[in-house]
């Protein structure tokens, strides 16, 4: 039996600021998602698969608009009679006139299937041999370990989970928790195979013996620095013995590729666009990219680090650069140096290090060492101008 | 440390030369300019310490770039040196970067465990630090005009800052402020916008998910109706069967029944007639109140639920209310007037401490002058006749004695070269003698011997060759001699005229000073003579007012100082007062103001806080509020709902809704009976007679009715008519159903799509905020710590330099500047000086105004001096480079320091002094104490 799953298109969401694209850069990365969406559908007759796993965030709730939902809706309908299932994710969870629910007065193709109950349901597909067994964050997002229960599971000899979850020990920064469960958790289930969603990279699930049983597929479209490389669609075959074989597929025409360049000793701007130019170059990224780039290191006091002076090249659809990993070019280790009459300078950093070293906290430890570079600025007479954050 | 030989390969200009220092000497180059005297010193610095790997800031090319040898060749100095006990021998090649130092004694070496920077690694004072404290230049007194004052100068040695004192970077730090939507505001007005914004935002969001949790609830509400009409749907669907197979029933059993028996009527009408008020009774009804009354017991349960809720959100409401009310004076107060009483609280401790110690120090100069037996008062009747004097009579009496001393200092040195010349010149007349006796003795022996040689050549007495020998001889000596007399004429000619010169200079000196002192005497005479004072004593009595009026003077400006103080507090008192005024807060004359301040910025803090949580529950209650009275709406609703079906079924309203949902069960079964005495029984007991066209017709419905349930297993005892009845109920209901339907279709769409309109810029907008938020506060976070530190090592650094400098620079200043002593800094290393002439304190604020420049150069030294005193005294004692450093002071005064500088430091530091002034240095040459510790070193 073989599958294409593909999930977190975030169909309409907003796009990532530290990209900075301006907005009609912005709308088109938005029709980007629907065209990586359509590249994804379009596996289905290219690999002739028997079914399309989709669990969860297919859009974002809060701002889809009728029109793209058709427009997902047609996709659907195009690879009739190819059945697709669908487990609502956080994102996409069934809040009042979810395009999911009859209320909506949406109407999804035949062959699309969707779970709307918050607690497991199977529907077997005979036609396949196979069971999908999925549910619906019907709401915001769920946060019980469902996964610490038995599911029950299809009758039909491969039995495939769909959900939207968290795998514990690898959530990203800055994303909600929902459904937490742990390999341990997944691998007891016994579902031959498990399609889940939620995080945007790629990732595989293997059991003792080292045979897949679950995976993310990822997100099929960049939209921040943090979504970078290659976006893909999963195609798999279950094959009658149970064991699970994937590939993946690049669907994503845009990529976003992010690159660090180190400004140590660089001398002035030109130098500075010739160093940004080479890295970028060698990073592969193509005319139709978003390439963003970290600049780090120590910056000479003249260097100017102007965003818009250096991402002038015009190569790429679009770049984006951050200084916000750039120090001044003080030699701190040196400043502070042990001595019976230490300069005012010396005394400040030598201070300034201690409380770095004490300081309770990540967050006060960055403040307190931009604190050193604003006394060292101040000692010096520059310019004073907050430093961004990450 | 000591350096004891410079080896230079190749270091700027300076190529294979050797410098010797030997030990307990001061070491003077004495080379006119651009002869290497700097170079020679940036190649023992260098030596020493190593060219710096980086570019200093500020620099255009490497230093390493600048000493490159003139000649070409090996860039390499070496150097001898004694330290920690051991004589060492180091090697740099600044070529190739390398570095030796080596144990003499034992030949090995030890690079390896010696820093490359050996002034840090001996004297504990890396490469900047060294040179900043210990390389002295005089050409530093030309700071002095790029700074404001001397302190400034002082501390931007201390801080050891080049552009900006650690001051201007504090006072940077403290008024720095962030641009936000694109003006430059305080950090702290940025932050409060930021948050009134993000505020703003997350309270638009709260209330958009509010909305849409309400159309959640709506959602439900409308699957609820959605099943309630599905459930309708299909009880019309059974009853329009059961009505079917009622009729059929009655259909049959009118076809089948023959006869009706007129006393069954009869019984049956009576029955009827007993029945008649439930006629109109509202059974199909029944279901409605049965939903009503289930639904009102659930909406009580969440009302009772809610209004607990409510009772403890109130009754906290009103705990902090009751905090709240009696500070009512507080109410328009804000989190800035909070912060305005810190600033007062501050400001007031600083004004109270600056005005104690104004009154300490006029306590201190009163107490002083006590003990030096000082009344102004008495002295300025006692003396009061010399305010008449004027200014330039005044400066006269004042600088007089220095006059005299001066004149008298001429006079010795006039005697001192009038006697040096004569001397000289007694010995050049002396050396003329001698050739002149020379000469003439020559000349008689030769004549003598001319004499005798013709005698012995006429007489022939001894060979002729012996005779011409001895003539030869004669005339030789003869030609000698005249020589001899000829020099004596010349000998010593050019200097015999400088010294005849120097001693004509010098009598005409002694004659110019003699002149000057009479001139001055009478002057004195004069000035005494119009003030009837006696001449003998005009200059000791005026220096005696001048102290005593200097002392006053002083006394005056400490008490105007206390004045200013005591205003300054005053000042901020009553500002303090007035913003407490403001707030409603009345201070008392004699009440602690600070204790007040401290006080109103608790009570306000705990106000303000308690401010916040009343609002926050009083929203809280309001949300509550809205709730409750939407269930107690729903309540009212199914209430009415209930007492509408039960006065429409004739009961009691005003019965409990349990005692009346029995009497409602009891009217309906006594209806149904009613309905089947009149709709069945009835019409069968009289239906029994029928024509055979209705016979016809029943018997055609009949066998419609049969089709219609053919598969049918639907059986019914009820009457077709009260089905019917029931079914055109359950219709109306189905309808009112699907009403509600789209009712709350229209409510959730509306809300939803408001949602949607909104919720996505609002959260880009928000996340902007926090980003901005984050941003700036972390930058008040940083600069705040910034400044926080840079006071507190600022102070600390300058509290420590003052105590140690307040002894040895003290005690070193009247060495090198005779007419001031008693050098006091205080901790923002700010100084007062005592003039030794009449003992007046020289407050800070004057010392930039009334110090000469050579005066402030020779304060600047020893406080420079004292520094390097200060950094050997725990360990090993700093070589010190000075370079011209008392080329701005007077002959004297450059005596005077000059011995200072070779007789006194060299006990306890190696010292080496650069100076181009070689005609300055010449008339040091003959001091005893200069040739016995000054070695002279040619470049």
């Amino acid at each position: 039996m073989r599958f294409v799953q593909f999930s977190d298109v975030h169909l309409d969401s907003s796009i990532g600021g530290a990209l900075n694209l301006p907005a009609d850069k912005r709308a088109i990365l938005r029709r980007d998602i629907a065209t990586s969406l359509a590249r994804a559908c379009a596996l289905v007759g290219e690999y002739r698969a028997d079914v399309v796993l989709v669990p969860g965030d297919l859009f974002d709730y809060e701002s889809v608009t009728p029109e793209t939902a058709s427009l997902a809706a047609d996709m659907f309908a195009s690879i009739a009679p190819t059945p697709v299932f669908i487990s609502p994710g956080n994102h996409d969870s069934l809040c009042p006139a979810s395009p999911y629910i009859d209320p909506s007065g949406f109407r999804w193709p035949e062959n699309v299937r969707i779970f709307t109950d918050s607690s497991f349901q199977t529907i077997e597909i005979p036609e396949s041999g196979c069971s999908v067994t999925g549910m619906a964050h019907a709401h915001a997002g769920i946060t019980d370990r469902l996964l610490a229960q038995p599911i029950a599971r299809g009758q039909a000899g491969v039995s495939i989970l769909l959900f939207h979850g968290s795998r514990d020990g690898f959530i990203p920064a800055a994303q909600e928790t929902v459904i937490p469960f742990s390999d341990a958790e997944l691998l007891a289930q016994g579902f031959t195979y498990t399609a889940v969603g939620h995080y945007h990279s790629p990732a595989y699930i293997l059991d003792g013996s080292g045979s897949i049983k679950a995976a993310y597929s990822g997100c099929i479209q960049g939209r921040d620095t943090g979504e970078s490389g290659e976006r893909v669609a999963l195609v798999g075959e279950i094959t009658p013995d149970g064991r699970v074989e994937i590939e993946k597929r690049e669907v994503a025409e845009r990529r976003i590729v992010t690159v660090d360049v180190d400004v140590t000793g660089t001398k002035d701007l030109f130098g500075l666009v010739a160093k940004v130019e080479a890295v970028q170059a060698a990073s592969g990224a193509r005319p139709q990219d978003i390439v963003s780039v970290s600049l780090y290191g120590a910056a000479a006091s003249t260097l100017d680090l102007d965003p818009e002076k250096i991402e002038r090249s015009g190569q790429y659809f679009h770049t984006s650069v951050n200084a916000g990993r750039v120090v001044p070019d003080y030699d701190l280790q040196a400043i502070a140096r042990d001595s019976a009459a230490p300069s005012l300078k010396s005394s400040f950093v030598r201070r300034m290090m201690e409380m770095i070293e004490n300081a309770p906290d990540e967050r006060d430890r960055l403040a307190l060492r931009d604190a050193v570079y604003y006394g060292l600025y101040a000692l010096d007479g520059r310019k004073l101008e907050p430093r961004d954050v990450d | 440390m000591w350096i004891e030989r410079v080896h230079i390969k190749g270091f700027g200009c300076l190529t294979e030369r050797t410098y010797e220092f030997p030990e307990g000497k001061a070491i003077l180059v004495l080379e006119d300019n651009e002869c290497g005297k700097s170079t020679l010193a940036a190649a023992i610095l260098n030596c020493l310490c190593g060219l710096p790997k980086r570019k200093q800031a500020g620099e255009k090319i490497k230093l390493s770039e600048v000493y490159k040898p003139w000649a070409g060749g090996a860039y390499a100095v070496e150097m001898d040196l004694r330290a920690n006990g051991s004589a060492y021998h180091v090697e740099r090649d600044f070529a190739r970067g390398s570095f030796t130092i080596r144990d003499i004694e034992t030949g090995r070496d030890v690079s390896a465990q010696c820093s490359e920077d050996l002034a840090y690694h001996f004297l504990r004072l890396p490469r900047e630090d060294y040179a900043r404290l210990a390389m002295l230049s005089g050409k530093e007194i030309h700071h002095f005009e790029g700074s404001a004052t001397i302190q400034g100068r002082l501390t931007a040695l201390v801080d050891g800052a080049e552009d900006s004192s650690g001051d201007a970077a504090i006072a940077t730090l403290e008024s720095v402020g962030c641009t936000l939507g694109g003006r430059q505001i305080k950090i702290e007005t940025a932050i409060k916008r930021l948050n009134d914004d993000i505020a703003e935002k997350q309270s638009a969001i709260r209330e958009l998910d509010v909305s849409l949790a309400e159309a959640s609830i709506d959602a439900a509400a409308m699957d609820n109706a959605r099943e309630r009409a599905g459930e309708l749907t299909n009880n019309l669907d059974a009853l329009d069967l059961e009505f079917k197979a009622a009729r059929l029933r009655e259909v049959t059993e009118r076809i089948a029944g023959e006869q009706s028996g007129a006393d069954e009527i009869a019984r049956l009408t009576a029955e009827m007639k007993g029945l008649e008020r439930y006629s109109s009774f509202p059974v199909e009804r029944g279901a409605q109140l049965e939903g009503a009354a289930a639904r009102l017991g659930a909406a009580k349960e969440r009302a009772a639920e809610l209004e607990n809720k409510m009772e403890g959100l109130r009754r906290e409401a009103g705990e902090v209310k009751s905090r709240v009310d009696p500070q009512s004076r507080f109410a328009d107060a804000t989190s800035e007037d909070a912060a305005s009483l810190v600033g007062f609280e501050d400001s007031v401790k600083t004004a109270a401490d600056a005005r104690a110690k104004r009154r300490e120090a006029v306590d201190l100069e009163r107490r002083a002058l006590a003990n030096d037996g000082i009344d102004t008062e008495a002295s300025s009747r006692q003396w009061g006749h010399f305010e008449r004097l004027t200014v330039p009579n005044k400066e006269l009496l004042r600088s007089c004695r220095e006059m005299e001393l001066r004149i008298a200092s001429d006079q010795r040195e006039f005697e001192t070269n009038a006697s040096g010349c004569e001397t000289d010149l007694g010995k050049i007349k002396h050396g003329r003698a001698k050739l002149r006796g020379l000469g003439k003795m020559l000349l008689a022996g030769g004549g003598l011997c001319a004499l005798a040689s013709a005698a012995l050549i006429l007489t022939q007495l001894i060979p002729m060759p012996a005779a011409m020998l001895a003539a030869v001889l004669a005339v030789g000596a003869i030609i000698a001699g005249a020589v001899e007399l000829t020099r004596s004429g010349s000998f010593d000619a050019d200097e015999k005229a400088l010294l005849e010169r120097w001693l004509d200079e010098a009598e005409a000196g002694m004659e110019s000073a003699n002149s000057r002192l009479e001139d001055l005497r009478r002057q004195m005479k004069q000035i005494a003579d119009s003030i009837s004072v006696d001449p003998a004593n005009v200059v000791d009595d005026f220096r005696e007012y001048e102290r005593a009026m200097g002392r006053a003077e002083t006394l005056g400006q400490l008490n105007a100082q206390l004045s200013q103080a005591e205003e300054s507090l005053r000042s901020v008192q009553e500002r303090a007062t007035a913003a407490l005024k403001r707030l409603g807060i009345v201070v008392e004359p004699g009440d602690d103001i600070v204790e007040a301040l401290g006080r109103a910025r608790e009570a306000l803090n705990k106000y303000l806080a308690d401010r916040d949580k009343l609002a926050r529950l009083d929203q809280e209650i309001g949300t509550l509020g809205r709730e409750i009275e939407k269930v107690r709406a729903g309540i009212a609703e199914e209430q009415e709902i209930a007492q509408d079906i039960l006065g429409d079924a004739g009961i009691d309203k005003t019965l409990p809704l349990d005692v009346a949902l029995k009497a409602f069960g009891e009217a309906e079964r006594n209806y149904r009976r009613y309905r089947e005495i009149r709709d069945s029984l009835l019409p069968a007991v009289g239906g029994r007679a029928v024509s055979d066209d209705t016979l016809a017709a029943l018997r055609s419905e009949y066998s419609e009715l049969e089709i219609a349930l053919a598969g049918s297993d639907v059986k019914s005892t009820r009457a077709s008519a009260e089905v019917e009845s029931e079914r055109e109920s359950t219709r109306r209901m189905l309808g009112e159903t699907n009403g509600q339907v789209r009712d709350l279709e229209r409510r959730v769409g509306s809300r939803v799509d408001a949602y949607r309109s909104e919720y996505p810029s609002l959260r880009e907008s928000l996340e902007a905020l926090l980003h901005e938020l984050a941003k700036v506060e972390r930058f008040g976070t940083a600069i705040s710590a910034a400044a926080d530190v840079m006071r507190e090592v600022s102070r600390d650094s300058r509290r420590k330099w003052a105590s140690a400098l307040n002894e040895s620079a003290s005690a070193m200043l009247p060495s090198l500047n005779h007419d001031y002593d008693t050098l006091r800094f205080d901790d923002s290393l700010s100084f007062t000086l005592r003039r030794v002439s009449n003992g007046r304190v020289i407050d800070k604020h004057e010392l930039d105004s009334c110090l000469s420049t050579g005066a402030k150069d020779q304060v600047y030294l020893a406080v420079r001096l004292a520094c390097c005193d200060e950094l050997s005294s725990a360990g090993e004692p700093i070589p010190i480079i000075l370079d011209d450093p008392l080329m701005a002071a007077d002959d004297e005064r450059f005596r005077s320091g000059f011995e200072y500088l070779a007789g006194e430091l060299p006990k306890r530091h190696q010292v080496i002094i650069l100076s181009c002034h070689k005609a300055r240095h010449a008339r040091l040459l003959d001091e005893t104490w200069f040739a016995e510790n000054v070695s002279v070193l040619a470049l």
